[in-house]
């Protein structure tokens, strides 16, 4: 129907209210409490307007349009209505509003602003209440509230929690948990809508949950943020929740080619970015993407995107994580790959860097032969070629010899060795040359005292590599005291299980000779330092304690202090740090057609990090071959969920399911993979610990009256 | 819930439970009807009638009683949320009736004056004078009658003989000795203190005139409160969301209508006209009963008695805070408070006499 709006005539579908009549049209109308998804309320009083025919100005919320209706919200009795009710509202809200967390976003703001109202001529108060941040995640700073009732409505109507309400205290109403009791006690699901809608700065994020130099989706769904793939994780967990194993895996594999991989050995950043890290625990994300990934079915395969072939030819030199998912999406978008690696068989680091205790070639070899074949499909031949065990050292020739493009993912395969007495000896080994040769099934003599050097998560490797190779005793030795190494407590404490031993906060002194001359290793002396740090020209400073100085009996010292790029330096490419090939944001090198991505290009970091680097390779090289860049796909229909999640029940809050592990003694004995994935009820009972962050972002977020 | 009748036996006011005291005295006939019938019957959770009524009864917090008139508030509130109203008092989908004519129907009804021990019954079409008539009181020395919530009338003694229909179970009588502007501020705090919170208009629009009358009477009025007050009040009493805080802007409106330059008297002249007012009241010694023991101007924080040994002591006005201390600490009680009549005492201390 037709209607008439400040002049202008707009057409609003019947039943609408004049309020959303005029917004739709892009006629601002001033309004605090109304809300695009929530129920009318009414109580703000800002929305007035004058309708021909009726005598006092009414809500334009309530009012339902009719045929031929002429509206104002200029009119002055409108006018003066709506000023009087901002200057009612701003006299008992703080006057200060630089020290809020919503200034600047602020609806209240916004709209006091747009009116250039004052409250000046009443009693100007602001009722104090003690701000609350005994909750965890979500902090209620109700000084500030206005009471319009928006997180009411959405706690109740939205979410069907319905665990806040207006409470009476002796200081007057305000807002607050029923009952009087936290949030939890209450069942609260920390879904964040409460958040989301409330117009002033009363209920916020946590501020250990904010992160301002992120962006809105950013800070609400932080597992995503903190997933180098941005896999879609709250997506993928809710249907773990519903047992739906197969499309949470069509969601993972929406961004990354190795589920079962990832969900063995990932490094897990999302884990540590989740909410619920502040509640009971971070969810388990990594083992229920394992939990899905070993029960797929492969349904997504017959959406995967397979563009005819272009005709060029990509060669990919390494291939490890990255350069096997840039090699899929490159043949996906049909170019073929010749895909080089020095080594016999596929997977880089993932099978010659992780021990096999992690990750079992089985797993890695299935995931790798769905590559060839969703990239084929049914072509009558292979999109991607392999050359094993040729190791290329000049990836220019390779654009000479028939290639478009070339991307170097060579990784990081030259272990680091010390500067120092003694480490030329018998029996000292690089991190590197250890657990590849471990993973090859080559004899190493590991038999008696073992110490490793570092404190990383491949150090934890080499040590418990070496157990299971028959070492008597593994010490690992650290300048790192225990809270600052990079390796994760988890690995420490089943290593420690194990019986590795932990050195922490020692610098290495020298490695010994067993007798003068021997040329072998019987011995590694370290010394406690107090503290150690970087000076101004970047150089590390030890500050040893006195006579912290100690020596260790040890047959084999292995080196796992770092590791670099091999094959780079000869390669005719722009080096940047060392060995590093340095690579603008559209992963091209200084050579015309070679690009990079992966370890070699951004240092030692973990396998989903080069997946990640080889998305974003594959993308520039195909824009660069002429295509449009876009490797996204859609392997599963975005499906409505439910956003009326209802009040939480007492399992919601458990904390992490940890999955079954094979007992200390029995795994030290064996390369066998000693953790189970979650059962079904594992997995479901763990997804459905998930606050759904995410749905948070489906609340229309209302528009500020600067952008109609 | 589509023909069921809310039966509302919440005590608006605390000090007139007009229809629970009938409930208790009809009680077997209405757990009787109340069982025939489709009724929720709203009663005070701590009452021991609950049990009587079953899952008929619907147990409410007693520690408020407008918003149990309001059928959008109850209706929330059977559903277990706050008790909120959303709208003007009929806009609710369910019948809600008092418990008074629910059980005697609505030929004569029930009023409670403030003080009184039992209530009165009346006609219900009536008029000022014959409840008057009914409780005794005399109007000699009346300034008004008023008619609580929901009816809101105020009933100046010029207008006793107008016919009525009484819509409210509580009733207060104001004499020559009250003060109008207390008065209002009672009501209005009263008002303020069972808002429902929900609207702008109603919950602010409650609060700055709870807050401007308490300045008023405490001497902190200034000039330009009674123009914010009738600024604010009939833009309330269209935009408030229900009809407990419309009543309030309409009751602000009705004594600044009857008593407005009393109450100003407290901004302009910085006096209350009634002498009831404490903090326009000022402390005087009377010179015929100190006995000059100084125990007034030991109790005094202020420094504000003047006097020695044997001679009668004396309040500077301008000193005193009126802190009362000097009232409890005189054994003889020859410190009094005075209103608008001041007694008459010397401007300085003299002998005693006695």
């Amino acid at each position: 129907m037709k209607l008439t709006i400040n002049g202008k005539e707009v057409e609003a579908r019947e039943g609408t209210s004049v309020l959303d009549a005029a917004l739709d049209a892009g006629i601002f109308i001033p309004h605090l409490c109304s809300h695009p998804d929530l129920p009318v309320s009414g109580g703000c009083s800002l929305c007035m307007v004058e309708v021909d025919g009726e005598r006092k100005p009414v809500h334009a919320c309530q009012t339902i349009v009719r045929e031929g209706m002429v509206v104002s919200s200029e009119a002055p009795a409108a006018d003066k209505a709506r000023r009087l009710a901002m200057e009612l509202i701003l006299a008992t809200h703080p006057a200060d509003c630089t020290g809020c967390p919503r200034f600047g976003v602020c609806e209240l703001q916004s709209m006091y602003t747009y009116m250039g109202v004052s409250p000046a001529r009443w009693r100007c108060k602001s009722r104090p209440v003690p701000t609350d941040a005994s909750n965890p995640l979500v902090t209620h700073m109700f000084t500030r509230c206005i009471r319009c009732g928006r997180c009411v409505r959405a706690c109740r109507d939205l979410r069907g929690v319905g665990i806040l309400d207006y409470q009476r205290t002796k200081d007057g109403i305000r807002i607050g948990v029923n009952g009087g009791v936290s949030l939890e006690e209450a069942g609260c699901r920390f879904c964040g809508a409460c958040v989301e809608v409330c117009p002033t700065g009363s209920i916020v994020d946590a501020l250990t949950i904010t992160h301002p130099e992120r962006s809105r989706e950013d800070n609400a769904v932080p597992c995503r943020t903190g997933c180098p793939a941005r896999i879609d994780i709250p997506r993928y967990l809710h249907h773990i929740k519903l047992g739906e194993w197969e499309k949470a895996t069509a969601v993972v594999r929406e961004k990354v080619p190795f589920p079962e991989v990832l969900g063995s050995i990932c490094t897990h950043d999302c884990q540590g970015e989740c909410k619920r890290n502040e509640l009971h625990g971070a969810l388990s994300i990594c083992r229920l993407k394992r939990a899905a990934a070993v029960r797929d079915t492969g349904a997504w395969k017959s959406r995967v995107r397979h563009e005819p072939l272009t005709g060029k030819r990509v060669a990919v030199v390494g291939a490890g994580p990255a350069g096997l998912t840039a090699a899929l999406y490159l043949a996906e978008k049909g170019h073929r790959v010749t895909l080089f690696d020095a080594e016999e068989r596929l997977g880089g680091q993932m099978r010659y860097g992780i021990p096999a205790y992690r990750l079992p070639d089985e797993v890695l070899d299935g995931e790798i032969a769905t590559i060839f074949e969703v990239t084929q499909g049914s072509d009558p031949e292979p999109r991607i070629e392999t050359r094993l065990g040729h190791r290329v050292l000049d990836p220019g020739a390779l654009l000479a010899d028939g290639h478009d493009a070339v991307l170097v993912t060579v990784g990081t395969f030259d272990g680091t060795v010390l500067p120092m007495a003694g480490n030329d000896l018998d029996g000292v080994v690089r991190n590197t040359d250890f657990l590849k040769a471990a993973r090859k099934g080559e004899a190493v003599d590991v038999s008696g005292r073992v110490v490793v050097l570092g404190g990383g998560n491949v150090a934890y490797d080499c040590a418990r590599t070496a157990l299971r190779m028959g070492a008597a005793s593994v010490d690992v030795a650290c300048l790192e005291a225990v809270d600052k190494m990079t390796s994760t407590a988890e690995e420490r404490e089943e290593a420690a299980e194990e019986g590795v031993a932990l050195h922490d906060a020692y610098a290495f002194i020298s490695i010994n000779e067993s007798e003068p001359g021997s040329g072998r290793v019987g011995s590694l002396t370290i010394h406690k330092i107090r503290r150690f740090y970087f000076d101004e020209d970047h150089k590390a400073v030890t500050e040893l304690m006195d006579g912290g100085e100690e020596t260790l009996p040890a047959d084999h010292v292995i080196f796992a202090v770092g590791q670099r790029p091999e094959d780079t330096a000869g390669m005719g490419l722009e080096l940047t740090h060392g060995a590093y090939v340095a690579v603008d944001g559209s992963h091209r090198t200084s050579a015309e057609g070679v690009f990079a991505a992966g370890d070699d290009v951004t240092g030692t970091r973990s396998v989903i990090a080069a997946i990640a680097g080889g998305r974003g390779a594959a993308s520039a090289i195909d824009t660069y071959l002429g295509g449009d860049g876009d490797i996204s796909e859609v392997l599963l229909e975005p499906e409505p969920r439910e956003a009326r999640i209802g009040r939480a029940e007492r399992a919601f809050y458990d904390g992490t399911t940890l999955p079954e592990l094979m007992s200390a003694e029995e795994r030290k004995g064996s390369f066998v993979p000693y953790e189970c994935p979650f059962s079904p009820d594992e997995a479901t009972h763990e997804a459905a610990r998930c606050l759904q962050c995410d749905l948070r972002l489906d609340i229309t977020r209302p528009r500020l009256w600067n952008e109609y | 819930m589509e023909h069921m009748t809310i039966v509302n036996f919440m005590p608006a006011y605390a000090q007139a439970p007009v229809s629970l005291r009938l409930l208790g005295e009809h009680l077997d006939d209405a757990v009787a009807k109340a069982e025939a019938e489709d009724v929720r019957l709203l009663l005070p959770q701590d009452s021991r009638l609950v049990e009587r009524f079953g899952d008929k009864a619907a147990p409410m917090d007693g520690s408020i009683g407008f918003l149990y008139n309001n059928n959008t508030a109850v209706e929330g509130a059977l559903k277990g949320q706050g008790l909120v109203s959303t709208g003007i008092v009929d806009s609710g989908a369910i019948p809600l009736v008092s418990g008074e004519s629910w059980l005697l129907g609505t030929d004569s009804k029930t009023l409670w004056l403030e003080g009184a021990e039992m209530p009165i019954r009346l006609p219900t079409r009536t008029t000022a004078r014959a409840i008057l008539q009914a409780a005794g009181v005399t109007t000699d020395d009346l300034k008004a009658l008023y008619l609580g919530f929901p009816q809101n009338m105020l009933i100046t003694a010029d207008k006793l003989d107008r016919p009525l229909f009484i819509r409210t179970d509580y009733a207060r009588v104001y004499t020559v000795d009250n003060c109008m502007a207390r008065a209002l501020q009672e009501i209005a705090s009263h008002f303020h203190r069972e808002a429902c919170g929900h609207c702008v208009y109603g919950y602010e629009g409650g609060f700055q005139i709870e807050s401007i009358l308490t300045d008023i009477v405490n001497k902190r009025g200034a000039a330009g409160d009674l123009a914010l007050l009738r600024d604010l009040c009939p833009m309330m009493s269209g935009r408030a969301l229900c009809n407990l805080d419309r009543a309030l802007a309409h009751v602000v409106t009705e004594i600044l209508d009857h008593f407005g330059d009393e109450i100003e008297a407290h901004i302009s002249k910085r006096q209350c006209p009634a002498g009831e007012c404490r903090a326009f009241m000022t402390y005087h010694i009377l010179v015929s009963r100190c006995t000059g023991c100084g125990a007034c101007m030991d109790a005094c924080d202020d420094g504000a008695i003047m006097g020695k040994a044997k001679f009668v002591h004396v309040i500077d006005q301008r000193a005193c805070s009126q802190c009362n201390r000097c009232l409890e600490a005189c054994p003889e009680g020859a410190v009094v408070m005075a209103g608008i009549k001041k007694p008459k005492t010397p401007p300085r201390p003299i002998p005693v006499r006695r």
